[in-house]
């Protein structure tokens, strides 16, 4: 489904990915794991289209949108849950995921995927009225998965779900998540957090200063002494 | 000094004050959408109103049914603007779009000049010299129906922001962009749109209050100024706050230039901004 080579990306002249060969197929949860500053992030906001990459190709269903813009992205059919949850904060639940569905694409499904998303998160349709700025950081991180879901997406891309969010709270996103993809919603996720992303993740890759150093299936990428030894370890 | 013409003044001034506020949610929207201080406010309204008297003197076409041209011939002329001028020059930074600005009031005051000289100039209309009569009240109509028809396009404007998927783009954009491009929104046809808007409105607004003022290339700048003021004692981005923040500068200017003298009557404006500012930095209804 999304299938990346060779992707050289960063802020200006400074390159922080050299050259990322990744692959997703249709239906896996894939984690993408590393520590702060490894980059994901500049990986998962190339993917949607916020940066444009230098060199290599992104293909999506076999057409290529490296460097075409997020709004290419979310035509195509991927949706970006970013980090730092990025909520429109002076706006209601209601009006943040209207905004999630508001691309052309998810327009016509939009007050059907609101049902789903509210069976999911019974928490938003409590908070249906409520400003998202307002609201706790779990809260906050329902509402912008739930967004990212409302613009109907085949791919749904994760950067540091977990981050902030009580043990209890992390539970509840991942159990979500494992729906999610139960439900055959392809996902990829980005974390710090190894044990767990691994522990919900069919295949997993190791990323570590741009580059992918390790890759395979999770449970095994989980028992490797590399990874144990560089990230497991620490935790 | 007897209550009547005190209640007079008074309704005078929130009748201006409508049309003061009319103008600064037009000046909030252009701020909104791109972060530019739109200086040459008060002169894209001037130009209207000399649109208004070019159409009167061609065609004998009257200000109230020109309104709609207006409105059109200057949503065009804002959205190509945003294009092709104020996207790259802000680009450079607030302060180049600033400085853009400043260059348009020389530029449209200087083609106004040219082309209509400097005399004070009026544009007749079916309503202008007409008054109605309500004692112990005297309206002038065209104020009055001003008045309320920005009363009227200020309810629109919230309306199309607050409850349309037009306006969630514009509000989105403004309160994260990059969240807003990673909904699909095509940033740049938003803001140019909604910077059309504003600057429709613009031309709206000169159509349909052009025959309570006498036209000089200048005048602009008043109005500009009194946006401005407006736009912050009310609270950037505030509908209420901008309707109050107009009703009190209509009310106290009229009031002020009737008990002291048209001199000390504009220079309350001034004042209550400052003391605005002094104690409640962030506008009378701003959220921070």
């Amino acid at each position: 489904m999304l299938e990346i080579s060779g992707l050289v990306s960063g802020y200006g002249r400074i390159s922080i990915l050299h050259g990322i060969d990744l692959r997703v197929e249709k239906g896996e949860l894939v984690a993408l794991v590393g520590v702060n500053g490894a980059g994901k992030t500049t990986l998962m906001k190339t993917i949607a289209g916020l940066i444009r990459p230098t060199a290599g190709r992104i293909a999506f269903e076999g057409s290529e949108i490296a460097g075409e813009g997020a709004e290419r992205a979310v035509a195509a059919g991927i949706a970006l849950v970013p980090e730092g949850r990025m909520v429109f904060p002076r706006m209601t639940v209601w009006e943040n995921l209207m905004l999630g569905g508001v691309h052309p694409r998810a327009r016509p499904y939009r007050e059907a995927t609101l049902e789903r998303i509210f069976d999911l998160f019974p928490r938003l349709a409590e908070r249906r009225d409520q400003k998202a700025a307002t609201m706790s950081g779990g809260e906050q991180q329902m509402l912008v998965i739930g967004r990212g879901l409302m613009a109907q997406p085949k791919l749904l891309i994760l950067d540091e779900p977990s981050l902030g969010l009580s043990p209890l709270l992390v539970q509840e996103t991942y159990g979500a998540l494992r729906k999610l993809n139960a439900d055959g919603l392809t996902i990829l996720l980005a974390e710090q957090n190894v044990k767990l992303s691994l522990a919900v993740s069919n295949r997993g890759y190791v990323i570590e200063n741009g580059k992918i150093v390790l890759t395979g299936a999770s449970s095994d990428l989980a028992r490797d002494p590399a990874t144990r030894k560089a990230y497991l370890g620490r935790l | 000094m007897s209550a009547e013409v005190l209640l007079q003044a008074t309704v005078q001034g929130l009748q201006m004050g409508a049309i003061y506020a009319l103008i600064a949610l037009s000046m909030t929207l252009i701020f909104s959408v791109g972060g530019l201080l739109n200086f040459a406010h008060g002169d894209f309204m001037a130009l209207a109103m000399y649109g208004a008297l070019a159409l009167y003197q061609s065609f004998a076409l009257d200000a109230y049914a020109a309104a709609p041209l207006l409105f059109f011939g200057f949503f065009l002329l804002g959205f190509l603007m945003f294009r092709r001028l104020v996207q790259p020059v802000l680009a450079a930074g607030v302060l180049a779009g600033a400085q853009l600005t400043l260059g348009l009031v020389f530029v449209q005051e200087n083609f106004l000049l040219m082309v209509f000289g400097g005399d004070y100039l009026s544009v007749p209309t079916v309503l202008s010299n007409k008054n109605l009569v309500i004692p112990p009240l005297t309206m002038p109509w065209p104020l009055l129906v001003g008045s309320l028809l920005a009363v009227v396009l200020a309810a629109i404007l919230y309306v199309v922001l607050m409850r349309t998927d037009f306006g969630r783009q514009v509000r989105a954009i403004t309160q994260n962009s990059d969240a807003a491009a990673l909904m699909g929104i095509r940033i740049d046809r938003v803001q140019a749109i909604a910077f059309g808007i504003g600057i429709g409105l613009l031309g709206l607004t000169g159509a349909i209050i052009v025959a309570q003022f006498t036209l000089t290339p200048a005048m602009g700048l008043d109005f500009t100024l009194i946006a401005l003021i407006v736009m912050v004692i009310g609270g950037l981005g505030s509908f209420a706050g901008s309707m109050i923040a107009g009703a009190i500068i209509g009310v106290s200017e009229s009031l002020g230039s009737l008990l002291y003298g048209g001199t000390v009557g504009a220079m309350i404006p001034y004042a209550i901004l400052v003391l605005v500012l002094l104690f409640r930095p962030h506008g009378l209804m701003g959220e921070h």
